[in-house]
């Protein structure tokens, strides 16, 4: 087999470019006016963070979730039942629907751990749909399949906003920050620790990695970030119901948008759901109805075909080739 | 240093290790032998804690081993490499080696100081960048090395290393070993390259059918009438 070097873009380049588009997305509201636009984009926010959140456990580690909506929604169904019940603000909900999730992400490690490729997925998808089944069934809590609807009070300090462009700048910051904890550990000694357990788990533990521990940090970790995204979801559409928040096309959906971008690497789940979120939304909006979702299928497939480590990892591949093309141009004119 | 006592391990339908016991003391090189099937790799999945065996107990400087996993023994001080080589392949030859010092308490950066080192020792400095499974199997098997170095190992098992080196790769694979082992570095090597092994072991333990056929110094293996029928066949020529 040919030895071949890895060629990384330089972290330079990547961070000047994550800078620009951040740039561009914090004056985005200068250039749009049409409420259709910013509802899409607020929720192309959301996504990014929600598949980012699941990338920390699902592309570094390898664990390929299903389960993930359940997360989402007890950050979704914290922050709004503490605010409905208790009054609480989302503002704090959102921290205590966190450490919850986190909790339940941890357990769920610590049970799942062991499992291997298929088995993995199905102990997730079960998980999952039993937080949905009691979602849906445990009325005097939830309300079941009748929803919880926000009523607005008392405005910012209950992270309700009259203004959509307020929703944009919380999901932004939300990615931000999912992003930015996303990177952090992808660097860090937990995200070597992870790719190696993913890459090899008995060549990892020979030199000395703790897998329930480096698993455990990250599924918890994962659960806590999509629940925060949950908590902020809630808040944008203020009315959550089971079929919004916990239902299993929803897990999929999660783990399809950061498959779609790249999963393993900290850019490909937001590229995924800026690919994936507004084709959904387009299709549905101008095709409608079954063949909205044809066409969606096949362009998923034509695109998980064209770019099958990620839609991240083609843009590398453009980015390398023109850099390359750039330097023979630059060698035949010197 | 290593203190094997009676370990049995029983897969289903087949003993593949049978009341095994033996002792490698600090600053030796110990060899381990045997025919294919004898239960070698077997026995180090046991020390290093990759499974447990059905009885008997392993001791390391003293210390009772059984409840311990792979990464704790790890970081007690064994070290271990793959016969069927376990890169991580996606990653660098580099990250593969900074995986290792990590686990140490390293810091990144000195991690990959750390890392750097070994790889130069190990003559694969120029390949840090190249992605681990683009390796051919020589170099692969350097690196098995390499990474369990970079955890500053007391104890280093090696599974079969020199399997498809030329006679100039095994000769600087010999001159490593011992360079390590004159370091302190204590050594249980497992291989099917006899004249290699016999050059460096200070004693060899003959495996055949999971249980310990004889032990001692490579002089009077090669010449035990015992060990030439199951195992090697005919004499060897010493070199």
């Amino acid at each position: 087999m040919k030895i071949v070097d890895s060629t990384p873009i330089s972290p330079a380049a990547a961070r000047i470019t994550a800078a620009a588009v951040l740039v561009l997305l914090l004056l985005l509201p200068l250039f749009i006016r049409n409420i259709y636009w910013i509802d899409l984009g607020v929720t192309v926010l959301i996504w990014a963070s929600l598949a980012t959140a699941w990338n920390i456990s699902g592309g570094f580690a390898g664990g390929l979730s299903l389960g993930h909506a359940a997360f989402f929604g007890v950050g979704a169904y914290t922050s709004t039942l503490l605010f409905l019940r208790l009054g609480i603000t989302p503002w704090i909900g959102i921290f205590v629907g966190a450490v919850l999730a986190g909790l339940l992400g941890a357990l769920l490690g610590v049970i799942t751990f062991r499992l291997k490729g298929p088995f993995f997925v199905l102990a997730t998808l079960a998980f999952g749909i039993v937080i949905h089944i009691i979602n849906v069934n445990w009325r005097g809590l939830t309300r079941g399949a009748a929803g919880l609807l926000l009523p607005f009070r008392g405005g910012p300090q209950n992270m309700l906003f009259l203004n959509l462009w307020a929703y944009w700048y919380l999901a932004l910051g939300l990615l931000v920050l999912t992003v930015g904890i996303s990177a952090a550990i992808e660097r860090s000694r937990l995200g070597y620790y992870l790719v190696a357990l993913r890459e090899d788990e008995d060549a990892a533990r020979s030199l000395g990695v703790r897998v329930v521990r480096s698993k455990v940090v990250a599924a918890a970790t994962s659960a806590a970030l999509a629940a925060c995204v949950g908590s902020v979801y809630a808040a944008f559409i203020q009315y959550i119901d089971p079929d919004s928040t916990t239902q299993f096309e929803l897990s999929v959906q999660i783990a399809l948008v950061a498959i779609v971008g790249g999963m393993g690497t900290t850019f490909g789940p937001v590229l995924g759901a800026a690919i994936v979120i507004p084709l959904g939304e387009i299709l549905r909006a101008r095709v409608g109805g079954g063949a909205a979702l044809v066409v969606y299928g096949l362009l998923l497939m034509v695109i998980v075909l064209a770019a099958p480590n990620g839609a991240i990892a083609g843009v590398r591949l453009l980015v390398l080739r023109f850099r390359r093309l750039i330097q023979s141009r630059g060698a035949t004119d010197a | 240093m290593l203190d094997v006592q009676n370990v049995t391990v029983d897969f289903v339908g087949l003993r593949a290790v049978d009341h095994a016991s033996f002792t490698v003391e600090q600053g030796q090189i110990v060899g381990l032998i045997g025919p294919n099937g004898a239960g070698k790799t077997t026995l180090f999945n046991v020390v290093s804690g990759m499974i447990r065996p059905t009885s008997g107990s392993v001791l390391f400087e003293g210390k009772d081993l059984s409840r311990l996993g792979p990464a704790d023994r790890n970081r007690l001080g064994i070290g271990r490499t793959f016969q069927v080589v376990k890169p991580f392949g996606g990653m660098t030859v580099l990250d593969n080696v900074v995986v290792g010092a990590l686990t140490r308490g390293q810091s990144r950066s000195d991690a990959r100081e750390t890392a750097r080192a070994t790889l130069d020792r190990l003559r694969l400095g120029r390949f840090e960048n190249t992605v681990a499974r683009s390796l051919p199997l020589a170099l692969r098997k350097r690196l098995e090395v390499a990474r369990a170095l970079a955890t500053g190992p007391k104890l280093l098992l090696l599974d079969e290393i020199m399997g498809g080196l030329n006679p100039t790769e095994v000769n600087e694979t010999l001159a490593l070993i011992q360079e390590l082992n004159s370091e302190g570095l204590t050594f249980l090597v497992i291989e099917h390259n006899m004249s290699a092994i016999m050059r460096i072991a200070e004693k060899v333990l003959v495996l055949n059918q999971g249980a310990l056929l004889t032990e001692g110094p490579p002089a009077v293996i090669t010449r035990d009438p015992q060990v030439i029928s199951v195992y090697l066949g005919e004499p060897i020529e010493s070199t």
